[in-house]
């Protein structure tokens, strides 16, 4: 699947690549038109999160799931 | 045992078994030496991976954080029904309503405890206030974020009242809108057996649509938002930002509401702050002058919580929504945070309070009311708040509609009661005050006929629009008269003006076109309050 150093990108690209998302959509469909920046900035934290916290928990329950069948599979391989 | 190959190897990466199996030290499957990292991308990843668990966090902190004020507030849907006959939105500017209930009941419709009511509230029993709407103001957030513009209406408003449904109640005053809803709702429902909380719920949905509907058709103005509170709610909002420091013009002693003041800057507790916002009696415009104790009092909250920094402390204002949501009611449609964006322009001197003018005193229902010419305060309204031109060019209906802005000549006036009736001259001389003249003194006189008016230099044309006022004989200079001064002497024919122009045709000025046009001070009831430091009030 991937290296550490992947699973080091994997583990951190949700609230990035979420917050993006968010960021261009509401901006693209005029929904932060009337709002300041700190306002606007709230408010993208605000619907991103759910999707973000999501998508985290997602990523670190795959790791954790390969972590510990790699183990077990060495385990068994006698490695 | 075999080593099992996974598909995953062989993607560049070393492979332990390969090199555990004596293959050339360091070389990958594919021979080649593992990749040096630079420092440089390390420095990325850790860039990346702080920046990414600071926004997961930030993100998480401020959804936690609205999620908790969202989630307890109590929300009506009433403004639904007020919308649907409401006149026009022309721009993208805000009306915020706010109501404030003189109920001494919780949000179930419980009686607060009598102890509290009467030591805390100063308020009597809970049978008393009803469901009163007994602070109305309009506020008007322009959509460029410029100055805020907030009309008091008097409680005691003889109105036309309306329904939520938009059916004619009456003619009340437009605090009692609210009760009247209220009643034939709570009546219908509980004959349908609604019970307890819900028939409460119900009723004040009722209530809430009624007020809605009244200020709507008489401002002229669409309601975008309300915000209402009662006298617990204030209680409670005051307990968290005490001490709020006001101001009085005179010391006060008033057993009535409580209020026992000394003159001066001075800060008060929350069973003070109530009295001071409820005080009417003992002072000289009486509602009129609670109204402007209101608005300064708001002026002094928004003071405070802007020299505190609550507006940028989300834990302070955390305990702040703490007290209030449970006792604020506002509408589903009102976005917290949006509204604490268009907060910030309530701060910092960008707000003017008005008091819609009044046109005299009457009885109506048993009751002393407050006359009003509703076709006059909606002029001033639309000319105070007009919207943006370019944003309804074809508005027919109020292109070239004429803008009121009435003036008063400058004048102090003394009125003399030779009517007969008692508090006639204290009465008409409240009026006049509330139009924007300067209050001077009131006397008995001997019983006359004829209501007379004289006036000294500099003051004739005070005297011809209190003339035109009162419908009586052309005034009459006199050298006896003090300059700048009219005289007015009531004989035994004045009967208050039912309906009023602060004077003569010749004061109406007329606006072309839409655009909104500044309406002097001297046509609203006293001085205008402008929010932003701590004003000093009667």
């Amino acid at each position: 699947m991937c290296s550490r150093a992947g699973a080091w990108w994997v583990l951190c690209a949700p609230p990035l690549v979420l917050m993006a998302v968010t960021v261009v959509t509401e901006q693209v469909t005029g929904v932060s038109a009337h709002r300041v920046l700190t306002t606007s900035a709230v408010h993208w934290g605000i619907d991103a999160f759910p999707a973000m916290a999501g998508a985290e928990l997602a990523v670190i329950a795959v790791l954790v799931v390969r972590m510990i069948r790699s183990q077990r599979s060495r385990r068994g391989s006698g490695a | 045992m075999p080593e099992v190959h996974r598909s995953g190897a062989g993607r560049g990466r070393t492979e332990p078994g390969r090199r555990h199996n004596g293959a050339t030290s360091g070389r990958t499957v594919r021979g080649r030496r593992p990749a040096r990292r630079s420092p440089w991308v390390k420095a990325g990843r850790v860039a990346v991976g702080v920046t990414s668990a600071a926004i997961l966090l930030a993100s998480g902190v401020t959804w936690a954080t609205f999620t908790w004020i969202n989630g307890g507030l109590n929300t009506s849907d009433a403004l639904d029904a007020a919308n649907k006959g409401a006149p026009r939105h022309l721009d993208n500017s805000v009306n915020l309503l706010l109501i404030g209930l003189d109920s001494r009941k919780d949000m179930n419709g419980n009686d607060l405890p009598r102890q509290f009511v009467q030591d805390q509230l100063h308020a009597g029993s809970s049978d008393i206030g009803y469901y009163n709407t007994n602070t109305l103001i309009l506020m008007h957030i322009p959509a460029d974020g410029g100055k805020v513009t907030a009309f008091s209406v008097p409680r005691d408003d003889y109105v036309q009242t309306f329904n939520g449904d938009g059916t004619v109640q009456g003619h009340y005053k437009i605090k009692e809108a609210y009760a009247n809803a209220y009643t034939s709702a709570h009546d219908r429902l509980s004959a349908q057996g609604v019970k307890g909380p819900d028939l409460e719920a119900q009723s004040r949905e009722a209530g809430r649509e009624a007020t809605l509907v009244t200020v709507q058709k008489f401002l002229d103005v669409p309601v975008d938002h309300f915000a209402e509170v009662n006298l617990l709610g204030f209680y409670d909002i005051a307990k968290v930002v005490q001490p709020i420091q006001v101001c009085l013009q005179h010391p006060v002693h008033d057993r009535y509401s409580g209020a026992n003041f000394p003159a001066g800057l001075q800060e008060l507790n929350p069973k003070q702050a109530l009295a001071f916002v409820r005080q009417r009696h003992g002072l000289l415009m009486g509602d009129l002058d609670r109204t402007h104790r209101q608005q300064a009092f708001l002026s002094s909250v928004t003071h405070k919580l802007k020299t505190d920094g609550v507006f940028g402390d989300l834990g302070k204002l955390q305990g702040l929504f703490g007290v209030v949501k449970k006792d604020l009611v506002i509408d589903s449609k009102l976005n917290v945070l949006d509204f604490a964006q268009q907060a910030t322009n309530l701060t910092g001197g960008k707000v003017e309070f008005h008091t819609l003018p009044i046109a005299g005193f009457a009885h109506r229902n048993n009751e002393e009311v407050n006359l009003v010419d509703p076709e006059r305060i909606r002029s001033i309204v639309q000319a105070m708040i007009g919207h943006d031109a370019s944003a309804s060019p074809s508005d027919d209906a109020r292109a070239g509609k004429p803008s009121p802005a009435v003036s008063v000549a400058p004048a102090t006036v003394d009125v003399l009661n030779g009517s007969g009736r008692t508090g006639a001259a204290a009465g008409e001389l409240r009026a006049l005050a509330a139009l924007g003249y300067t209050t001077g003194r009131t006397s008995n006189a001997a019983t006359r006929h004829g209501t007379t008016i004289v006036y000294g230099s500099g003051a004739q044309a005070a005297a011809r629009q209190i003339a035109d006022r009162l419908g009586t004989a052309a005034p009459v200079a006199s050298p006896s008269v003090p300059a700048g001064r009219v005289q007015i002497a009531l004989g035994t024919d004045f009967t208050p003006p039912a309906s009023n122009s602060s004077g003569s045709s010749g004061t109406k000025v007329t606006t072309p076109g839409s655009e909104p046009s500044p309406v002097p001070s001297t046509a609203f009831a006293g001085d205008s309050v402008k929010m932003g430091g701590i004003p000093c009030v009667n």
